[in-house]
């Protein structure tokens, strides 16, 4: 027993480490990524929009229809965000790197940063670095950008720069001379250009109002996120990229696409692609990680219940030697094989059910302690630390409980059965 | 001696179903161990070749310590000469220098993240079945590098390249495949600008002539590599942004870093030598490795725990039922560590027949998984990776070890506990 009280608390505990990630990641791309329980975009935008920013992205008529039908639907919705993405080039002047822009109202940034599925899951990632996020500035040239990128535009940190220091890089640049560009780590004003919607060039002057990290380091360093009415200018273009859905309910999503999708096939809106936040075609980062996490679980899973079953095995097959004489008397006495066999079974039903009590026990306080205790790490490719938590839903450890009784019901079916199989005169027989 | 050691074997195939319950319990712990490691060795490993052969950062990167600071021409000369002057220590190195900027097919304009490379001594980095560099088309190795370029198979697809037939990077070889397919873009040139480092607008025509895998998909959406000095025209500059270095042998490390402190980092101190994991190029395989390595952990916590369990579950029944035999042998006057000595052989066999079986055991399900290859995502990798397992002499031995010291430890506590008994109470609670 004491083997599958540990076996059950290794699965428990290691579920609550998958559903932490679950919540972690899923909290990450629903709200920081901006994909929202489910993006609303043009037909196969997700794979052409960056070809073709102008034909797969909503214009100003298409965005007042679709939002109609949003708006009237029967699916309550907490909130519509609508997101508009280019690529760029910042550049200090001097330097210049590519970043993969996206401009969100900052109002909307208000509503994710203060919601509480992000305070809850993700605190890490939605902490700044420094400075304060353009959503609570009043200003619209304001950005956000990672503090790796901040970097390589060899800047001084942010708190340092003042308006006195902004003032001494005013002026025309000569790149060559270190003395006159060695001045431009002294100001927070940068550029954006960029290819806009119709092939022309776009331009706007910027601000980073703060540093904080994207989440993850490859994004960090092309990161950086503004208001949508700057972005909009930098593209020279009303239209937007998608809109990022989300709903109060958020149970039965693929039943919420199709009464959505049908709602808008009625107002003959059908050039669009609702996508989940569980799809790979929005997430790759959440479902790519997912998978390897369930793979690791599933691998974990299969080797522990090898573990345990044999284990059972084992314990039945010393139990069956030591009782051999019981089982030949319940023979010889006219007991059928399967009343013997529901003997073993209810004991061992017995043992596993107080084992599965045991083990809920340990499992949850074990993450109780755990999560009380702080511990750190880091996801690979994360540029933040996170909380080593562990969450074991009730759900979660019925399912456990009930599949470990029906694993161990079976074996020990299976062994007593092989064991009945021998003659009464056999089993009388002492071998030992 | 000898007669200990029959004594001991006669006992377990007297007791040849506990016996064997025995070793099935010490075999299942081995068996699960030793996979799981094994499971973990083979993503360290393909991390590793990612990392020091695809990649070609080799076992060392000499650079500055932030990235796109580069390395000047009068520092490349102490770097060379250094390099010279250590090439009993060197297999290979070679130079390569980032750079970015944007990239016009004639219908569209893309930024691009751009790496370029010395071929001839970055194929010396390259393992074998990475030499070729390319997905589809050609590898850069084939041509001249004056103006010639790969670019990764997300930024492919961007600017409406299309292959012939769709593959992937083959998982079972880990490495491109030999017999190139072709692919077709819809422009005859790439026309790459950049910013020079002195400010200025640069431009470039360049041939695309093959598609490589970028790896992660936020830098394969991206990807450009050229030749360095293609890479070096367009920036109009010499500089580069760092060596990556092969050592004849990984332990060189640390003297090859004292050396290049005193020789090379007196005159230019913002140089650094050190391995690539320490670099922020290195974060994510370390990040990768202590993830997976709080996995094993936790993983093995769990196995041990249930191993130990199961065996001293079965070594007490065993006991249990030999204790009238062990009050008869303290009773003719054997001394408790002859006893002591007797069970601990016998544990010493039940383990390490127990560790033999869950070794072909374990080598009969590796095979099986390997062969089948299963591709699954790892993470925020472009391409599928194989569920493969990679056995080595230091995992089975550190699986070996654990499982054998559980064992025995475990199975001598019963026998310690009947030890500490009167014989005549073991006599008499038998009878």
């Amino acid at each position: 027993m004491l083997g599958l009280i540990t076996g059950m608390t290794g699965i428990i505990l290691f579920g609550g480490y998958v559903l932490r990630m679950e919540g972690y990641l899923g909290t990450n791309s629903i709200f920081l990524r901006h994909v929202g329980h489910v993006s609303l975009l043009k037909k196969d935008a997700y794979l052409n929009y960056q070809q073709n920013p102008s034909k797969y992205s909503f214009d100003l008529a298409e965005q007042n229809a679709i939002l109609e039908v949003l708006q009237s639907s029967s699916i309550k919705m907490k909130r519509l965000i609508p997101v508009v993405a280019t690529q760029a080039m910042l550049s200090s002047g001097c330097q210049n790197f590519p970043v993969w822009v996206q401009g969100i109202r900052s109002d909307d940034m208000n509503w994710i940063y203060s919601h509480t599925e992000v305070r809850k899951q993700i605190p890490e990632l939605a902490r700044m670095h420094s400075g304060q996020g353009y959503w609570n500035t009043n200003n619209v040239l304001a950005g956000t950008t990672s503090p790796t990128l901040w970097r390589f535009l060899d800047k001084d940190p942010l708190d340092s720069i003042t308006e006195d220091s902004r003032k001494t890089a005013e002026g025309i640049l000569n790149c060559d001379d270190p003395a006159t560009s060695g001045k431009l780590k002294h100001t927070n004003d940068l550029q954006l250009y960029s290819q806009d919607f119709y092939g022309g060039l776009g331009l706007v002057d910027t601000t980073v109002s703060g540093l904080k990290y994207s989440g993850f380091s490859l994004i960090d360093e092309v990161f950086y996120i503004t208001t949508l009415e700057l972005v909009q200018n930098l593209v020279k273009s009303d239209n937007i990229y998608k809109w990022a859905l989300y709903f109060e309910d958020t149970s039965n999503l693929s039943k919420k696409i199709l009464e959505l999708k049908k709602s808008l096939k009625e107002k003959n809106i059908e050039n669009i692609d609702l996508i989940p936040y569980r799809d790979a075609r929005v997430s790759a980062l959440y479902v790519g990680n997912m998978t390897f996490v369930f793979i690791m679980f599933l691998f974990f899973l299969i080797l522990i219940c090898g573990v345990v079953v044999l284990t059972v095995f084992n314990s039945l097959q010393i139990a069956a030697l030591e009782r051999k004489k019981d089982i030949s008397i319940y023979k010889s006495i006219g007991f059928r094989n399967t009343i013997i066999t529901q003997i073993f079974q209810v004991e061992y039903f017995l043992i596993s059910l107080a084992a599965c009590i045991i083990s809920g026990f340990i499992g949850v306080g074990a993450a109780h302690w755990n999560n009380s205790m702080n511990f750190r790490f880091q996801l690979p490719g994360y540029s933040s630390t996170l909380q080593f938590r562990l969450e074991p839903s009730t759900d979660y450890i019925f399912f456990v409980f009930v599949f470990m009784i029906l694993l161990i019901q079976l074996v020990s079916y299976v062994q007593i059965h092989r064991i009945l199989q021998q003659q009464s005169a056999d089993l009388m027989r002492f071998d030992l | 001696m000898k007669i200990i050691w029959t004594l001991a074997i006669k006992n377990i195939l007297s007791y040849r179903k506990k016996s064997f319950a025995a070793i099935l319990a010490i075999a299942s712990g081995f068996i699960s161990l030793n996979l799981f490691q094994s499971y973990i060795y083979d993503i360290t490993l393909l991390f590793q070749s990612t990392y020091a052969e695809r990649n070609m950062f080799g076992d060392v990167l000499i650079r500055k310590g932030q990235r796109y600071k580069t390395i000047s021409s009068a520092e490349q000369n102490q770097v060379g000469l250094f390099l010279q002057n250590q090439s009993q220590k060197i297999t290979a190195y070679s130079r390569q220098l980032y750079f970015t900027g944007t990239a016009n097919s004639g219908q569209n304009q893309f930024f691009f993240l751009g790496v370029g490379y010395d071929f001839e001594k970055g194929q010396q980095l390259r393992a074998i079945n990475w030499k070729r560099n390319a997905l589809y088309g050609q590898s850069l190795l084939s041509s001249s590098g004056e103006s010639e370029a790969n670019i990764g198979e997300g930024f492919s697809y961007q600017l409406g390249c299309i292959p012939d037939k769709k593959i992937t990077v083959p998982i079972e070889t880990r490495g491109y495949h030999h017999n190139p397919t072709k692919f077709k873009c819809p422009f005859d040139r790439l026309q790459l600008a950049t910013t020079t480092l002195s400010g200025q607008i640069n431009a470039l025509d360049v041939n695309v002539i093959g598609i490589q895998d970028g790896l992660f998909k936020e830098i394969d959406d991206r990807l450009v590599t050229t030749s360095l000095s293609l890479a070096q025209k367009l920036l109009d500059s010499t500089e580069i942004s760092y060596y990556s270095v092969k050592l004849k042998e990984e332990s060189q490390l640390a003297e090859l870093r004292k050396q290049f402190d005193q020789q090379v980092r007196i005159q230019f101190p913002d140089l650094i030598l050190d391995s690539w994991k320490t670099f922020d190029v290195g974060d994510f395989y370390q990040q990768s490795i202590s993830f997976l390595n709080l996995f094993r952990n936790f993983f093995s916590i769990i196995v041990i725990s249930i191993g130990m369990l199961s065996v001293m579950a079965t070594f007490y029944r065993l006991i249990h039922e030999r204790r009238k035999e062990i009050g008869i042998l303290r009773s003719i006057g054997l001394k408790n560590s002859f006893i002591l000595k007797l069970f601990l052989i016998e544990s010493f066999l039940l383990s390490f027949c127990g560790i033999f079986v869950g070794f072909f055991v374990s080598i009969v399900i590796a095979t099986i998984i390997n062969k089948f290859s299963v591709p699954y995502s790892l993470g925020m990798l472009t391409q599928p990776i194989a569920f493969a397992m990679t056995m080595n002499p230091a995992v089975v031995g550190i699986s070996s070890a654990v499982t054998a010291a559980i064992s025995m430890v475990f199975s001598l506590l019963p026998v310690y506990r009947v030890m500490k008994l009167k014989v005549i109470d073991i006599l008499r609670e038998t009878n």
